[in-house]
């Protein structure tokens, strides 16, 4: 390829770990040319954080660079001294992170976090410098800029401060951008617009941006490019159209088909309601003044209803902040409701009292969203998917007990062995199969999903969803799913509910929120998601 | 030979008994297996690690007490025998006496002669104001000018007893630990050493007081080597004492939240806004005015030392809870937000059952740290608190006693500077292992240093 055109050419690069001589990236040929999205694409651990990093020679002390070249022109930055490779960057190559709330300092106004960059590298002070960061905020869309600048990081939402940080990057116009993982902490529809700023940056400043993600679709959206990367390798390099239209890779493959198909939907069954929520009410007090009095409540769940028959799956949809996990705790009795009711089979179930709840313990259960903090380090998989039965008296006998881990290990499609491991043993996916086998150990008759999926790759999200469909299909379970990610839900979910400040504004079956969505907020939702079939 | 069993003595074997059951446990749960396993795997966790044990080893030794029975008075011969008021140990018959060679007053260390003029009589019968020599140390010189000669060619058997030991010591070792691939060689190097040191000290100090006498004219290595089980227990026992209050208070506070939590802050914010030596020097002399009122609860010194000594722990446990129970409680309010407790609770495990299985062993690493963090601090309270009057009884040796009694010595020309030096010897020498060994614990168990690579 022709390197002239290049911004930024990194070539042959290898990162090695030095303790172990382990290469964690291996011979790696990336080029960045202005104006144009290269989006690097992986699974966690794949290597393409370390990439970026390698290249603005940031990495942590255990790693360093093998061998390779990062050409900017015709200087290699590997090169380089340590101080001279300081002036490039932040001039001429800037990053942004994945979590904006923190990476910015939270004790310094927008103003001065911007104005250290401006500082370093140029003359600018007093009003220029003012004006200069006002025309920035300007440009990454801060509404009333000469305002906001004075304000402290938490008082921007975190799609601000997603830009915030991009205006800090661009302060003194670099020609190359990393972003790592810049959408991954922001709710869908801030995904979007944060997205589209960054394409209209790269092209209205001729930027060279090296996009990471693990997100198929947010490389459709907005990549002009994309590598796949693979085990510290780059296994495929294509236009987007080309990579969308015919990956060469089984792997890339794999990605593209792990993004759920948005043509099927699941129809609505008819059946009796097993669950029935009645204008559900959850309020928390906020306390405040010399006794600690009420002052005023968060109004969680503010008047949710809706019904739930056997074996078939709910989606409730929403951003975060938007009640519905805190309605899945309020149907497990986690969360105290202020108002209305829950109907389990027949029989009102909020406000029981401790022991006439074990009996519905056992039929409702849960699935939460990180793997990793749902398990106690300190216990082996076999006791921990134990214990539930343990608790509620299911399987009183050590030996069946045993036996029946054995069976539900299997059923999961985890080895038998994992029994005697413990969880710091099993990676995120095989420990959201044991969540699942913890919680059918109880022959629950409802689960609720809290997002059991959005911490993990997007090839191991399609496993777990197909294991989750085929055991409701042979255990007849109902299913509550809270997810923010309207994408999985098409082939998922029998009806849809869409949840925002704790109301339900719409429900109805999956074909009709997705196909014909009458709420102006599903819409923006719905339009909000990244597709990668179209 | 009657056996005497003060209630300090049975709380040392106590601790260590629980100590030793506590880490067997501990040895099932094969992840704290590792962590243990990485704090010996580096030589100086092994090597910090046999020093203070042979700390322990020295206090447990101290603590066998008893008081020896005396030859029936002349002219009676009932068959009743009668006890030593004097109550002794087996540290004292190990040392071959050294506590009981008593100078005048004052020695330098290895010196043949007191410190301090005196007024004696020559053989021409003239008074003259002259060092005298010392009763015991160099006793057996003819000619003083030999001194040196004399403690080298006496230093050759005792090193050589001294290595003998230490084979003893090690040979039974080597044999079990083969092809472990611990480095045990750094512990036996140091107990090498400290084999052939503690010969050598004992032997030696029969002719000569290694690091002098102090006031009242007892050796200053005795005194010092008494301190090590004042030193060991103060920090072990008061720790102990303080660390169920502390997780009781911390994890209940974390978990139930709400009043509980309320009542526990207000207790432990009141506890530490009140000065800690105030506190301490009131509880400690309320004690005194007890044990004075009651003589009859405490028959010979030493128990009425120990029993103010036991107090003296007590209260350093009581006082110093709250640092431990706030990082507890801040802790077990993250751990109940975690998925698992949510879980449990979603299989109606009970409270008591979720704070044992869930919770506690989630916040072992806090404990671990804490507990060998705070040992040396503990250690170094004692010596402050006795520095003001307020520690342990002076007729119990201990460091800060020494130190203590040595303050306003230093102001002298020329300076004595040996008690000082012997306490303080010992005192930084638990001190530092303590310390190096609590590191090292600390990178093994607090889960954020282990994220350091890991992220990386």
């Amino acid at each position: 390829m022709n390197t002239e055109a290049d911004t930024l050419t990194l070539e042959g690069l290898s990162v090695i770990l030095t303790e172990t001589a382990e290469a964690l990236v291996k011979d790696v040929a990336i080029h960045l040319r202005a104006g144009e999205i290269f989006a690097l694409v992986g699974e966690s651990g794949s290597g393409k954080s370390i990439t970026s990093l390698a290249g603005m020679r940031l990495l942590p002390e255990a790693l360093h660079i093998g061998s390779g070249r990062a050409l900017m022109g015709a200087t290699d930055l590997f090169a380089l001294p340590e101080a001279r490779m300081q002036t490039i960057r932040g001039r001429r190559m800037a990053m942004i992170f994945q979590n904006p709330m923190s990476a910015l300092n939270p004790v310094k106004t927008v103003f001065r976090q911007v104005a250290e960059t401006l500082r370093l590298h140029t003359k600018l002070r007093g009003a220029a410098l003012r004006d200069r960061v006002t025309s920035l905020l300007e440009e990454v869309g801060i509404p009333d800029p000469r305002q906001r600048m004075d304000f402290y990081p938490h008082q921007l939402s975190g799609g601000q401060q997603q830009r915030i940080m991009i205006a800090m990057a661009l302060a003194c116009e670099p020609e190359v951008l990393i972003a790592d993982e810049p959408t991954t902490a922001l709710d869908v529809t801030i995904q979007k617009q944060v997205l589209e700023l960054i394409q209209k940056l790269a092209r209205s400043r001729r930027l060279a941006v090296l996009l990471i993600t693990h997100d198929m679709g947010v490389v459709r959206q907005s990549a002009d490019r994309v590598g796949v990367m693979y085990r510290g390798r780059i296994i495929e390099e294509a236009s987007v159209a080309a990579f969308f239209a015919a990956p060469k890779e089984a792997y890339s493959r794999r990605l593209i088909d792990a993004l759920p198909r948005q043509d099927t939907y699941r129809a609505p069954i008819q059946a009796p309601p097993l669950l029935s929520v009645t204008e559900l009410r959850v309020h928390f007090p906020v306390r405040g003044g010399l006794l600690r009095r009420v002052q005023d409540v968060t109004r969680a769940v503010n008047g949710v209803s809706l019904t739930l028959a056997r074996g078939e799956t709910f989606a409730l949809v929403g951003e975060s902040g938007s009640g519905k996990s805190t309605l899945g705790r309020a149907i497990l009795g986690l969360e105290h409701a202020s108002s209305g009711e829950i109907h389990f089979d027949g029989t009102r179930i909020d406000g029981l009292a401790h022991k006439a709840r074990q009996a519905y313990r056992r039929r409702i259960q849960v699935i939460f969203q990180n793997p990793y903090s749902s398990m106690n380090p300190r216990m082996a998989i076999g006791a921990i998917i134990a214990e539930g039965m343990l608790s509620l008296g299911v399987e009183t006998s050590e030996h069946r007990r045993e036996a029946r881990v054995a069976s539900l290990l299997e059923r999961v499609r985890l080895p038998a062995d994992c029994a005697r491991r413990y969880p710091h043993e099993l990676s995120g996916g095989q420990l959201q199969r044991v969540a699942i086998a913890r919680a059918l150990a109880v022959e629950p008759e409802l689960i609720i999903c809290d997002e059991p999926t959005s911490a993990l790759d997007v090839s191991i999200r399609a496993d777990v969803l197909d294991l989750l469909a085929e055991l409701q299909r042979e255990d007849d379970v109902a299913m509550l799913f809270i997810t923010h990610d309207l994408s999985i839900v098409p082939g998922l979910a029998h009806r849809v509910g869409v949840m925002r400040n704790g109301e339900l504004v719409e429900t109805g079956s999956t074909e009709q929120i997705l196909g014909a969505p009458e709420h102006p907020y599903t819409q923006a939702l719905l339009a909000a998601v990244p597709r990668a079939g179209d | 030979m009657k056996p005497v069993i003060l209630w300090s003595d049975a709380l040392i074997f106590l601790l260590v008994a629980a100590l030793v059951l506590f880490f067997w446990r501990l040895r099932r749960d094969p992840q704290t297996r590792d962590r243990w396993r990485q704090v010996f795997a580096s030589r100086l966790g092994m090597a910090a690690f046999t020093v203070i044990l042979a700390y322990v080893g020295v206090a447990l030794l101290d603590s066998l007490h008893f008081r020896r029975a005396l030859p029936p008075p002349d002219g009676v011969s009932t068959g009743e025998v009668f006890y030593d008021n004097q109550v002794s140990s087996v540290l004292d018959t190990l040392t071959a006496g050294m506590g009981e060679r008593f100078e005048r007053t004052y020695s330098a260390p290895f010196a043949l002669r007191s410190f301090e003029k005196q007024t004696l009589k020559d053989e021409a019968g003239n008074t003259v104001r002259d060092f005298p020599p010392l009763r015991h140390a160099g006793a057996q010189l003819a000619d003083p000018t030999e001194k040196w000669a004399d403690v080298v060619r006496r230093s050759a058997p005792a090193l050589g007893g001294g290595l003998a030991l230490a084979v003893l010591l090690i040979l039974p070792q080597w044999w079990l630990l083969r092809g472990s691939s611990l480095p045990w060689a750094s512990s036996w190097l140091v107990q090498g050493i400290l084999a052939c040191t503690a010969v050598w000290l004992v032997s030696i100090s029969r002719h000569y007081h290694v690091l002098g006498t102090d006031l009242g004219g007892a050796d200053v290595l005795y005194q010092s080597l008494k301190g090590v089980r004042t030193g060991v227990l103060i920090g072990a026992l008061s720790t102990l004492i303080m660390l169920p209050i502390a997780v009781t208070l911390g994890v209940c506070a974390g978990y139930f939240k709400g009043w509980v939590d309320d009542a526990v802050q207000y207790l432990y914010t009141t506890l530490s806004s009140i000065p800690g030596i105030l506190l301490i020097a009131a509880a400690v002399l309320l004690f005194q005015v007890y044990i004075d009122l009651n003589p009859d609860a405490f028959p010979t010194g030493l128990e009425k030392a120990d029993a103010k000594f036991i107090a003296l722990c007590f209260i350093l446990g009581v006082t110093s809870w709250s640092t431990l129970c706030r990082l507890i409680r801040a802790e077990t309010l993250k751990i109940s937000q975690l998925g698992y407790v949510q879980a449990a609770h979603a299989f109606g495990v009970s409270h008591g059952r979720i704070l044992l299985r869930h919770i506690l062993p989630n916040t072992v690493h806090i404990i671990l740290i804490t507990f060998v963090l705070d040992f040396s601090a503990l250690v170094l309270a004692e010596a402050v608190l006795s520095y003001i009057g307020v520690g342990v009884d002076p007729s119990m040796g201990s460091w800060g006693n020494m130190i203590n009694g040595a303050r306003s010595e230093l102001s002298r020309e020329p300076a004595i500077w040996w008690t000082l030096s012997g306490a303080f010897l010992f005192m930084f020498l638990l001190v530092l292992s303590a310390n190096l060994f609590a590191d090292l614990v600390r990178d093994a168990f607090d889960p954020r240093t282990r994220l350091g690579p890991e992220a990386a």
